[in-house]
Formats: structure tokens, C-alpha cells, sequence
């Protein structure tokens, strides 16, 4: 299930997008995924639960945005709760 | 005020008294990684002079036959390949008895084959040195209809196989892998006479409705029909005038 490889890279991209800070907690991801992407949703979000604790997401929901006649394949958005140090 | 991001609370973002909201605009692709490796290879084959192909198909479909079948087509070619397989080496050993260069890729339970893995076979001194040399460089992707089609591999074109056993329907079952085929090829078709419910009439009009402009090529590794076509295909991608069709 190719699903589970892109959930991972789909971590990679947001901790690279993340900018530093010791309270950062990610509440919400947005994808946008083309109706010609090669996903499922459903196997994409079990994968998404399956693996966000692991990666430090435990807090994170998913929300998807299909894009019809499109492969799409985006981080679109990530939203933070940060406290202040 | 945090000291470390430059972060301060704001009314309209705030959750709590100490804690907001933050918005992170992104854009980025899920695959930029793999991308930037195909992007990579990609520059290597066309620098090298390497038409590097990624073979697509069920298991079963009849990939590794395929190949064989160039093999003994195009005996002053000279050939590589990887056979991405989840357990064994079979397909890569058969490719060497035909003449053709290869490595397996091992996936385990992987049902794809990533631009990653394909770059690190090549770290293999022997096969390296055989595709830096050779003009075909076949990528035998792991068999499946489905996970294949969305990773890039540094390939100049895609050719998915499909047996006559496996129904006239596949097309519109698996429209990702076929709307992404430069080449598809309908293969086993000397099993055809015995097949009622299947006809190339009826494959070639579902692959239209999915795939209008791909080229399709019915062909039997058995009786040989289709090879020299397979063949002539493959002589055209190598011609000096052939563009890179992809990404």
C-alpha cells in the first residue's frame, strides 16, 4: 500500500516546513490531492492515523482537498499551536 | 514574545492566554524527494545517451517475457535493467540468461519501486558500468496496477503491460496507470482464440476512453508477434531526434 510511503513523506515536508520552536504542536494538515493522484482517501487517512504518532503529529488532523481531473499531490497547508517560552 | 521564532500572541489568534494559532502555507509536492532523485538519474541517462524505460504491468503480464523478447530482437543493442521484485531474484536471472545486464531490487514488502531504490542499485560497480554503456536501460517495476504509476523513476518513457487474461476491462479499472503509458502493450495475444469474452476490438476502445493518443501493441513473446514492432519502437526512442518524453 503505496499510501503509507507517501503519509511518511508527506512528515518529511512538514518537518522541513516547520520553523523552529521548543512548543510547536501541529493541529492540522491540509493535502490537496487530485482525483488522478493514484491515492485512495480512505487508506490515505488510516495511514495518516497510523503513523502521526510515530512522527510526533499525535495532535494532527487531516483534512483533504480532492482536486478533480488533476494529480495533485500537495502539502498545502500546515496549522501550529505554539506557546510562548 | 518567544525568543526563538520571533512568535507573538495576537487577540485574534489566540487559543489560550499563552498559546495561538499559526498558519503555514506550504505548496509542497508529497514526492518533491523522489522527484529531485528522478530528476537526477534523468540527467545521468540523457547524458549517457540512455533510453531508460519504466516497464509497468500485473504480475503475470508477461514484463520480464517482454524483455526477453527485445533482447533477442535487438541482438547489437546493448541492454540493461533492474527487476524490482518483493522476494526474489528470478526475473533479474532471467534477463541475464538473455543477454541483458541486470540487478534485482529487492523491495520486501514495498509494492513499487522509488526513485531511491533505483539510484541505489545503480551504486552497484557492475551494473553501473553496464548502464553508463548501454542504450536500453529497462526499469522491470514491481508487478501491480496501481502504486507504480505515481513514482518517477528518471525514465524517458512508460510502457505498461497487459495480458489478454487479464480482461479487456483493465483500462477503466486502473485509469492512473494507463493515462500515464506512452506504450501499452497487449500481450499473450496468440491466447486470444481462446478467450471468447476478451477481443483486442474491445480493449482498444476502453483504453480510448482512458488513454486516447497512446500508442497500443498487441504482441506474443511465444508466436512473436508484435516484437519487431516492440523493436522498431524502441529503435525510434533511440534515434538522435527523439525528445525525452518525460517528466
Amino acid at each position: 500500500m503505496h499510501e503509507v510511503s507517501l503519509v511518511q513523506a508527506l512528515f518529511d515536508q512538514a518537518d522541513r516546513a516547520i520553523p523552529p520552536h521548543p512548543s510547536a504542536d501541529v493541529r492540522q494538515i491540509t493535502v490537496r490531492i487530485g482525483a488522478l493522484a493514484g491515492v485512495e482517501q480512505a487508506l490515505f487517512r488510516s495511514a495518516f492515523e497510523g503513523c502521526k504518532g510515530d512522527r510526533g503529529y499525535a495532535n494532527a488532523t487531516l483534512v483533504l482537498l480532492e482536486v478533480p481531473a488533476a494529480s495533485d499531490l500537495i502539502l498545502q497547508r500546515l496549522e501550529l499551536e505554539t506557546r510562548d517560552v | 514574545m518567544c525568543e526563538v521564532c520571533g512568535c507573538s500572541p495576537s487577540p485574534s489568534g489566540a487559543t489560550t492566554a499563552s498559546a495561538r494559532r499559526v498558519a503555514i502555507d506550504v505548496h509542497a509536492p508529497l514526492l518533491a524527494d523522489n522527484d529531485r532523485r528522478a530528476q537526477h538519474l534523468r540527467e545521468h541517462f540523457l547524458a549517457d545517451g540512455v533510453l531508460a524505460l519504466n516497464i509497468m504491468g500485473s504480475p503475470g503480464a508477461g514484463k520480464t517475457a517482454l524483455l526477453e523478447a527485445a533482447a533477442q530482437a535487438l541482438p547489437a543493442r546493448r541492454l540493461a535493467a533492474v527487476s524490482g521484485d518483493l522476494a526474489t531474484a528470478l526475473d533479474a536471472e532471467r534477463l541475464e540468461r538473455a543477454g541483458i545486464v541486470s540487478a534485482p531490487i529487492t523491495t520486501g514488502s514495498a509494492c513499487h519501486l522509488d526513485a531511491a531504490l533505483v539510484h541505489d542499485a545503480l551504486h552497484d560497480p557492475r551494473l553501473a558500468a553496464a548502464v553508463h554503456a548501454c542504450d536500453v536501460f529497462f526499469i522491470e517495476n514491481v508487478g501491480n496496477l496501481i502504486c507504480p504509476a505515481i513514482y518517477d523513476l528518471g525514465q524517458a518513457a512508460n510502457v505498461v503491460v497487459v495480458s489478454v487474461t487479464e480482461g479487456a476491462d483493465k483500462p477503466l479499472k486502473y485509469p492512473v496507470m494507463f493515462h500515464r503509458a506512452d506504450l501499452v502493450v497487449l500481450s499473450k495475444v496468440d491466447l486470444l482464440p481462446h478467450l471468447p469474452g476478451v477481443s483486442l476490438g474491445a480493449f482498444r476502445e476502453n483504453l480510448a476512453r482512458v488513454a486516447p493518443a497512446v500508442k497500443l501493441l498487441p504482441l506474443s513473446a511465444l508466436s512473436g508477434a508484435g516484437v519487431p514492432e516492440f523493436a522498431a519502437w524502441l529503435e525510434d526512442g533511440l534515434a538522435p531526434s527523439a525528445a525525452p518524453r518525460r517528466p
